[in-house]
């Protein structure tokens, strides 16, 4: 009798439970291989528990499915068998069976072992993630990704309750996985979903006043640091808080109030009008630890003022010395440390000013440990900062030993009316200057309608943070605002125009509007579920860590809920038929936009969280949408950018990069918007290869500040970097043309000729370089870009 | 360009609005311009929110003010705050 004829033949009446019988068919089947790393003989229960335990069905489906799945390996003669291998066969029954759920539940999540392999000799083909650089840990990361997103896929819930902080408990029946693998809603970091909080900008003196505890649990696995007394430890300090962070979450990791956090440290610096000039030598004095009645003593011929001035000067150098080693340390280590999300540089920025915020000026100044100076107000370190900030740009407008610039941290520059006065020009100047060379660093404006914002920060691509209420503003004073947010999903606006195109406007807002209300909230508010889950399990000890003021790092409650906007200019011109630059248009876009900001409204309303409107970074989401729109809704193909494969639908609200309109008119166009996105909106101006006198380029910064409603923006400048010459100069666009994506690869020093040069772009909302790291629908969109002479 | 009228935006319990009000009613009267009140207390009205955009206007406070000229163009003169009578008449005149 053959094994299949004896199933066939008893299959109602054999039982398994039987040792006999359990012990008679495990010996007629070869060993396993198991997870666990051993050759064990097969155990025909070990399916029968799992599948209980694992899927929720009772022992007699369960027993059903291990019969089937013994059938077959019994009848097919398999002789070398492993664990993963019977799992398959058991889905495979379950789905059969009907099973699918359970199957879901079932299934082994892991990378085929032919794409495992090109994912070690070619990883970054693998990826659209522009910040990934080649090495090992990029390897684990790209694994990773790939298991984690499948996870997500799998388990994002259909089903699911989550009570709010209104007190309201809500219901919802979704299917967020499938909206986002059709192109409807973008689920952004699916990767991270069930394991991090998203983004944050964080107050240095959070970690000047508890000291640096990387493990949050006191110590336990990380050395404790006490608060730092000297500024190189407190720049040292900022760079592991950072990176320490950015371990435990997504998205990029800030800080605001630099410069009043860092004012303390830079005591001794020589102020301009040397008003307390006694004072600082006295400091650098004892900071040197020189015994002054001892130095008297050796040089006894020579007068004590004599020696006094002599000591003084070259302790003001010294000062000088360590203000740069520590303005230096900054961009070097926000560059060099790769040890993020699979050896990534943790994805930094600082917000910084040539000042003090005028609200800090009467304000005491918070000492390493927390005491409040009795000595000094924030405002006695104008001058000291000042300096600081000059010293920094001219670090960064250095660049690294081969001249090449920084791409991290992210400078934003805070433009505020304190500022706009001659004593702060020439510290203006330096950063116009690092503009016109690189293009570096971002502009935070506080010129225009956002002069009444207090609290107001930048992180990540481009979230722009305030502090509403007064216990914020409190916060933000007194070094325990943390700010940021938990996730962002972005509906995506073309894929509703594609359904209803031709129809009556109202069509689109009532697909859309389902969009958001089925998908991007219930997926907003899961997220929020998530996060208080990681901190009830203590998954991530940083977060239930306290701040100064008793409250945990991370409260859920108090963080935002981000509505991407992106495709705007693509669903104007199949909606209603104009472009986006043209008056029907942008009525239209400003008409979808309060739309979903009145749903972000009531939502928030509705369950007392904070969610916002914001521009959506989009590097992977731009190609990935469009690829999609391409493929599922033919009629969208004339609409989309780009040539396919390489289509990809324009960032946010942004006009189209090759939309042929003058500068001055994109600039207004696009910062029309910037008050209805709360959550934050980055405005791009690329330049032409052209290099713009500093001194005009700063004049026309505060126009753009003061005549426009922009909140945030950039000048970007295409840069090649030579890895075998070491040169670098501007992208020359007289001379280089691409006719394709593929031809970018072939770009060669220019200098050189070696092929080992690269183009540095910004890609969204951070540089990075074009050859190894962006994707192609990016690629398509760099080709097409319209870049400006600023002609000022 | 001659201006044709006065926009005040005020809502309701914002303390300045009264007198940001009268302040408008008076320099308007003095130079001949109408004075027209805005209540955002509840929401801008969409189109006016739109035309303001479009000449990069935003209010995000009362009291404001917005001269509206003879073209249809739009300058914002004060923006949350009292703007007093000479200084809001240099405003309007475009010597502010």
């Amino acid at each position: 009798m053959s094994n299949s004829s004896y199933f066939s033949n008893n299959n109602e009446k054999f039982n398994f439970e039987s040792k006999s019988n359990g012990d008679f068919i495990n010996s007629l089947l070869p060993p396993v291989r198991t997870s666990r790393g051993m050759i064990e003989n097969f155990d025909v229960s070990k399916i029968i528990r799992s599948l209980v335990k694992e899927t929720g069905i009772d022992k007699e489906k369960a027993t059903q499915v291990a019969k089937r799945v013994v059938q077959r390996i019994i009848s097919s003669n398999i002789q070398w068998l492993s664990s993963p291998m019977i799992r398959e066969m058991a889905c495979s029954v379950l789905a059969e069976m009907g099973m699918v759920e359970e199957r879901k539940l079932y299934t082994r999540i892991g990378v085929p072992i032919y794409d495992l392999n090109e994912m070690i000799v070619n990883p970054l083909k693998h990826t659209w993630n522009a910040n990934l650089q080649i090495n090992p840990e990029t390897i684990a990361k790209i694994v990773y990704d790939r298991v984690m997103s499948e996870h997500t896929y799998l388990t994002l819930p259909g089903t699911f309750e989550v009570e709010v902080p209104s007190g309201r408990t809500f219901r919802f029946t979704t299917n967020i996985t499938d909206a986002h693998l059709m192109g409807d809603n973008y689920h952004k970091d699916r990767e991270y979903t069930s394991i991090r909080d998203y983004c944050a900008s964080w107050d240095p003196r959070l970690f000047m006043i508890l000291g640096l505890e990387p493990d949050g649990l006191h110590g336990a696995h990380s050395s404790s640091a006490g608060p730092a007394k000297h500024l190189i430890v407190f720049t040292n300090h900022a760079a592991i808080w950072l990176a320490t962070w950015q371990s435990n979450m997504a998205g990029g990791q800030g800080f605001h109030n630099w410069m009043e956090s860092i004012a303390w440290y830079l005591r001794g610096l020589r102020k301009e009008n040397c008003r307390d000039a006694v004072q600082t030598f006295i400091h650098n004095a004892n900071q040197a630890r020189l015994n002054m009645d001892k130095l008297y003593a050796r040089f006894p011929n020579i007068p004590r003022k004599v020696i006094d001035s002599v000591v003084a000067y070259v302790l003001e150098e010294l000062k000088k010395r360590e203000v740069e080693q520590a303005a230096q340390h900054t961009p070097f280590i926000a560059t060099q440390q790769y040890v993020a999300r699979g050896g990534q540089v943790p994805f930094t920025s600082i917000d910084i000013g040539p000042g003090i915020k005028k609200e800090f000026m009467n304000e005491p100044v918070i000492l390493p440990g927390g005491k409040l100076s009795e000595k000094y107000v924030y405002g006695d370190f104008v001058d000291e900062v000042k300096q600081y900030f000059i010293t920094f740009m001219q670090v960064m407008y250095k660049g690294d030993r081969h001249g090449k610039l920084f791409n991290y941290p992210k400078i934003n520059i805070e433009l505020r009316e304190e500022w706009m006065k001659p004593e702060f020009e020439e510290a203006y100047l330096w950063a116009a200057k690092l503009t016109a060379k690189y293009g570096l660093p971002y502009f935070v404006n506080y010129l225009n309608w956002r002069k009444q914002i207090i609290g107001g920060c930048v992180s990540c691509c481009s979230h722009t943070w305030s502090a509403d209420t007064p216990e914020q503003k409190e916060e933000y004073i007194t070094g325990n605002a943390v700010y940021g947010a938990i996730q962002m999903d972005t509906p995506n606006p073309v894929a509703s125009a594609a359904r209803t195109l031709n129809m009556d406007e109202s069509a689109f807002f009532e697909d859309f509007t389902q969009i958001i209300e089925n998908v991007t909230i219930p997926s907003l508010l899961n997220r929020y579920d998530i996060v208080k889950r990681i901190k009830k399990l203590n998954l991530a000890p940083l977060y239930n860590v306290k701040r100064p003021n008793g409250k945990d790092m991370i409260v859920p409650e108090e963080r935002e809920l981000l509505i991407g906007t992106i495709g705007f200019a693509e669903m104007t011109e199949m909606v209603v038929g104009y472009p986006l630059w043209h008056e029907e248009g942008l009525k239209f876009a400003v008409k979808v936009i309060r739309h979903m900001k009145a749903l972000a409204d009531e939502w928030s309303e509705k369950t007392g969280l904070r969610i916002k409107l914001t521009r959506t970074p989009a590097e992977s989401a731009a190609g990935r949408l469009a690829r999609i729109m391409y493929e599922r809704y033919p009629q969208s193909r004339p609409f989309l950018r780009g040539k396919y494969p390489n289509v990809y639908l324009t960032n946010s609200i942004h006009q189209p990069v090759d939309a042929d309109i003058p500068l001055t008119e994109r600039i207004k166009k696009e910062a029309m918007f910037a008050p209805l996105l709360g959550g934050g909106f980055l405005q791009h101006i690329f330049l032409d290869d052209a290099y713009p006198d500093p001194e005009a380029l700063w004049k026309f910064i505060q126009r753009i500040a003061r005549n426009t409603l922009t909140a945030y923006f950039d000048f970007t400048v295409d840069m090649w970097v030579c890895n075998s010459c070491f040169s670098q100069g501007r992208m020359d666009w007289s001379q280089n043309q691409f006719d394709s994506v593929e031809d970018i690869l072939n770009f060669k020093c220019p200098k050189c000729g070696s092929p080992n040069a690269e183009i540095l772009s910004r890609i969204t909302g951070y540089l990075q370089g074009l050859k190894g790291t962006w994707n192609d629908p990016k690629k398509q969109e760099f080709l097409e870009r319209r870049r400006y002479n600023l002609n000022i | 360009m001659g201006v044709k009228k006065l926009l005040v935006f005020t809502q309701k319990n914002c303390p300045n609005c009264p007198a940001m009000k009268e302040i408008a009613f008076e320099v308007g009267k003095k130079l001949g311009i109408p004075v027209e009140l805005v209540d955002i207390s509840n929401s801008m009205p969409e189109d006016l929110e739109f035309d303001l955009l479009q000449y990069q206007i935003f209010i995000s406070a009362t009291p404001s003010v917005v001269s509206v000229n003879e073209d249809g163009s739009m300058r914002e003169l004060a923006l949350g705050e009292i703007v007093y009578g000479e200084e809001l008449e240099r405003r309007i005149l475009g010597k502010g």
